[in-house]
């Protein structure tokens, strides 16, 4: 969550503009642990969101996180 | 300018996400699963019958927001086992009759509820 801030705030963009995010998991069990942290940087209106749970991650991550952000 | 669009006639969110987003003439909805807003559970039945009440449940959504599944652009397609994808395509065609939207599918190792399909879509609202 970090790193995806870093990248809609360098675009001069922010976290309140991310409209649509996909959460893959590779353990649907952890998503609630997941989804809290995930509420804790989308504070204001929640962007609209798909998660599943996927065989296997790049450098066997837990969680990846993608984003669209609405640029005015 | 980012609205969200709360649909009483469709799932309630359970987390920290909207059932859709509109951006100005951009509409982005969430996964919906095949679930009775009614009670809350998916619905009884096959990946076809969790695809009817997912499409409707989307259809309700676009509706709060004045939209129509012919504004429909691109949708993604999750499903449980590959092997209904023949069936989910036929439910998925009766809501999708002409000029269906691009779309992905793609096989997953397990979604939100145990749900067979999710299903989530963009609308271009012009």
């Amino acid at each position: 969550m970090h790193n995806l801030t870093g990248m809609v705030t360098a675009s001069g963009s922010s976290v309140a503009n991310v409209v649509k995010t996909i959460a893959f998991v590779v353990n649907i069990e952890d998503f609630p642990k997941a989804s809290t942290v995930y509420g804790e940087v989308f504070t204001g209106v929640s962007p609209a969101r798909s998660a599943v749970q996927v065989a296997r991650l790049p450098k066997d991550a837990l969680v990846e996180i993608e984003a669209i952000a609405h640029v005015e | 300018m980012k609205v969200p669009i709360l649909s009483r006639s469709a799932p309630a969110p359970v987390g920290p996400y909207s059932q859709a987003i509109r951006a100005g003439d951009h509409l982005y909805v969430s996964g919906m699963l095949g679930i009775d807003p009614a009670t809350g559970a998916l619905v009884p039945g096959d990946a076809a019958a969790q695809t009817r009440q997912a499409l409707k449940n989307l259809t309700m959504v676009l509706q709060t927001s004045g939209a129509t599944t012919s504004q429909v652009v691109k949708t993604t397609v999750f499903l449980k086992s590959m092997d209904d994808f023949a069936s989910v395509n036929a439910a998925y065609a009766e809501v999708f009759k002409h000029d269906p939207p691009a779309r992905s599918v793609a096989q997953v190792v397990r979604l939100p509820k145990d749900a067979l399909v999710e299903i989530d879509a963009f609308v271009y609202l012009k």
